[in-house]
């Protein structure tokens, strides 16, 4: 079977998809029956199309261009064109939103996956934000339509949270907390390991480009918050990324780290949601070394799921282009339904 | 045989747009001629000595890298790959500036002469018409250990090589890969250490199943020892792997210890170091008997070939360098090395270097 895929956004995680589309796409059409066609490939200033999906070599090539101009790559790139157009000429069955996140509007996300789904196509979301802030509006518009929109990628973007949290049908979650955002938790890492403020910890994660230049939607957990509002949201519980408590991990000074290590703990950025009160928090903590969160360190996070059955903890890969980009395929092989 | 071969263009080979050029007008021939090849790339000439000056807070080496790739883009790839190289190498100076120093930066820093490379040798070689995979290495070679010194991941890197080779088959395309770097599980970059883009090369022939490797350098082949300190070297035409492994344990100029780790090395395979035009040398296995070459490792010199490890072989050294004047602090062989080891004075170390090679030469 032919999926045919546009990638909207070509940044890190767009392109490491079209990357692993290229390298995985054989191993997935054997093992599922799938063959994942990239149709087009989307930037903010214009896209490289080709209908009849690029080859491995050619999704390889455009992964090597500088940014904002894949519309400039012979022979397939158009600059500038609107998202309706694309629509019309490449007609794609999955459409992959990885665009910045961005909380106050969710723009351009919102917008992007509202139109795909109104043209007929799923969704596969990396973005947070369009579900963060409009999550209802999105499911009701698949459901009416028959279509299916996944994101494991957007909470613990390389580890299966989302499916895990799926899949737990039967349990009534009482509680979900732990580490969403990797940035943070490798900063609060280097300032424990090395001994260093967060203003020079931030500057190395800038430097190792785990840190955006601006890193405050991290810091200040708008990100970690958001990923509460869509694990709230697969629960059913009405979870409002304007209702969660936020303190920023900015106020953690060394001091602060040097007395926890003092007192044999650590500090995390923790985040989490109590099903039953209602409460949601993204907040520093500080926490005995030998909880389970006080281990995860550097780019891992970890998720403690608290059901009426029993406790589930997983531990992975936050993020990161290539787990992340993994994520975007399995979901692509799930909605299309796979052999398996 | 197979008919692909891992082509390693060494740095020393590549210093302007023409080198890459002619590198490619090569590479085609081979195509032509029916070999399928995987090319595998060094930074250019004196860059990643630059790099790590830089990486260390020499930002004044911005000048000559600028200089440097920013002419080689211009003809490589016109105004645009030009002022993407001005992008990247701005990048790097100001993180050199402001960015604490660790090991995981000086290899980010430095990962940039073998990705510079690349960009380059595909431009080349898509104007010679060769139909390209632009394989990133940090896509492929996954590496564990220590920055500045890494070693690669063989399980999971052969997973990998497995895709490159496949969609190679099914695209008829060559790839084309950065040397030297890899990505360690965290997704940071990590280099692979001296001589490093060699030992990406043996790994990516060992892991893809390819038994010949060309290592592209700017000398005809290995010399029977360095040069700079006896005369009358010569060329050696042909190494076994074991003597090549031995060798490459004490410093013989174009042999890398990690390119030669016995578990890349598979009896079929066949490397050639040399130039394109020389006959080079060549590694493999069935190399004919004898001592070959002579190397050496702080006070410790090594006499190095197939069956010079014997009683007759250690007894004639040892009268060659005691009618030289060279006393012998110790001397040691085993059977399963191809190699006599022995240490003398500081201050003679070249002179007992002169005379081991005379033994050499003399057959
Ligand atoms: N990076 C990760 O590890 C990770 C993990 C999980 C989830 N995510 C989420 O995935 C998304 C992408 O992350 P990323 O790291 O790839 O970000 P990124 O590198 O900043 O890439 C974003 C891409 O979106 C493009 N873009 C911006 N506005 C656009 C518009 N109006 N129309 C079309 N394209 C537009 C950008 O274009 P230009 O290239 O022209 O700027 C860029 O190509 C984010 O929402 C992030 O939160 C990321």
């Amino acid at each position: 079977m032919d999926v045919r895929v546009l990638v909207v956004g070509f940044g890190h995680v767009g392109r490491a998809f079209a990357r692993l589309t290229a390298l995985k796409g054989s191993l997935v059409e054997r093992r599922f029956g799938v063959r994942v066609k990239i149709v087009g490939v989307v930037d903010s200033r214009g896209a490289a199309l080709k209908p009849e999906g690029f080859s491995g070599a050619e999704l390889l090539k455009v992964s090597e261009v500088p940014r904002s101009s894949v519309c400039f790559s012979e022979p397939y790139g158009v600059c500038g064109l609107s998202l309706k157009s694309l629509y019309d000429s490449v007609q794609p069955d999955v459409h992959v939103e990885v665009t910045p996140s961005n909380y106050v509007s969710g723009e351009p996300g919102l917008s992007n996956v509202m139109f795909a789904l109104s043209r007929g196509a799923n969704v596969v979301l990396a973005n947070k934000a369009p579900l963060a802030l409009k999550f209802d509006d999105i499911m009701g518009s698949a459901r009416a339509r028959g279509l299916k929109v996944k994101f494991r990628a957007t909470v613990m973007g390389g580890s299966p949270l989302i499916d895990t949290v799926l899949s737990l049908r039967s349990h009534e979650v009482k509680k979900v907390y732990g580490i969403f955002n990797a940035t943070t938790n490798y900063i609060l890492t280097l300032m424990h390991e090395s001994l260093i403020g967060l203003d020079e910890a931030l500057k190395t994660a800038q430097a190792m480009g785990v840190a955006e230049a601006d890193p405050s939607l991290d810091i200040d957990g708008w990100d970690a918050a958001a990923k509460l509002v869509i694990l709230a949201r697969l629960l059913g519980l009405k979870l409002n990324i304007s209702g969660i408590a936020r303190e920023s991990l900015s106020k953690v000074t060394l001091r602060d780290v040097v007395e926890a290590l003092k007192r044999n703990s650590v500090i995390k950025h923790v985040a989490g949601f109590d099903a039953l009160s209602g409460e949601a928090w993204v907040k520093p903590e500080t926490l005995s070394s030998d909880s389970v969160l006080s281990k995860v360190n550097g780019l891992l996070n970890a998720a403690v799921i608290e059901t009426d059955v029993c406790d589930y903890i997983l531990i992975g890969k936050g993020g990161g282009p290539v787990e992340t980009a993994h994520s975007l395929l399995d979901d692509i092989v799930s909605i299309t339904g796979g052999l398996i | 045989m197979s008919s692909w071969i891992v082509v390693k263009i060494g740095g020393s080979t590549l210093s302007s747009a023409g080198s890459y050029f002619s590198h490619a007008v090569k590479i085609r021939a081979l195509i032509e001629s029916g070999v399928r090849t995987f090319i595998v790339l060094s930074a250019m000439r004196g860059v990643t000595d630059s790099l790590l000056k830089l990486a260390w807070g020499r930002l004044g080496e911005l000048e000559f890298l600028r200089e440097l790739h920013y002419s080689v883009a211009l003809e490589l790839g016109g105004a645009n790959l030009a002022s993407v190289v001005d992008g990247i190498l701005g990048g790097l100076g100001k993180l050199a500036s402001t960015a604490p120093r660790g090991p995981a930066l000086v290899d980010y820093i430095v990962s940039h002469g073998e990705r510079l490379s690349r960009i380059f040798m595909v431009k080349a070689l898509e104007a010679e018409g060769v139909k390209v995979l632009n394989v990133n290495a940090l896509d492929i070679i996954a590496v564990r250990g220590d920055y500045g010194d890494a070693y690669i991941d063989y399980r999971v890197t052969f997973m990998n090589l497995a895709k490159v080779r496949e969609l190679a088959e099914l695209e008829k395309a060559s790839p084309v890969i950065e040397g030297f770097i890899g990505r360690m599980s965290d997704g940071s970059i990590a280099t692979l250490g001296r001589g490093g883009s060699d030992y990406t090369a043996t790994a990516v022939a060992s892991l893809s199943s390819i038994d010949r490797v060309f290592m592209v350098t700017d000398v005809p082949g290995v010399f029977s020892c360095d040069p700079r300190i006896v005369s009358g070297v010569r060329l050696v035409e042909e190494l076994s792997l074991r003597e090549a492994r031995e060798a490459s344990l004490y410093n013989v100029k174009g042999l890398n210890p990690k390119a030669f780790t016995p578990e890349l090395l598979k009896e079929d395979m066949e490397i050639r170091i040399g130039t394109w035009s020389s006959k080079g040398t060549l590694v493999r296995a069935g190399a004919s008997n004898g001592a070959k070459l002579v190397g050496y490792k702080g006070p410790t010199i090594a006499l190095i070939g197939e069956g010079v490890q014997s009683v007759k072989v250690a007894v004639r050294l040892l009268e060659a360098l005691d009618a030289g004047g060279v006393p012998v602090y110790s001397l040691e062989f085993t059977v399963e090395k191809p190699s006599i080891s022995f240490k003398v004075p500081e201050n003679l170390a070249f002179k007992a270097l002169n005379i081991a090679h005379k033994v050499v030469v003399d057959g």
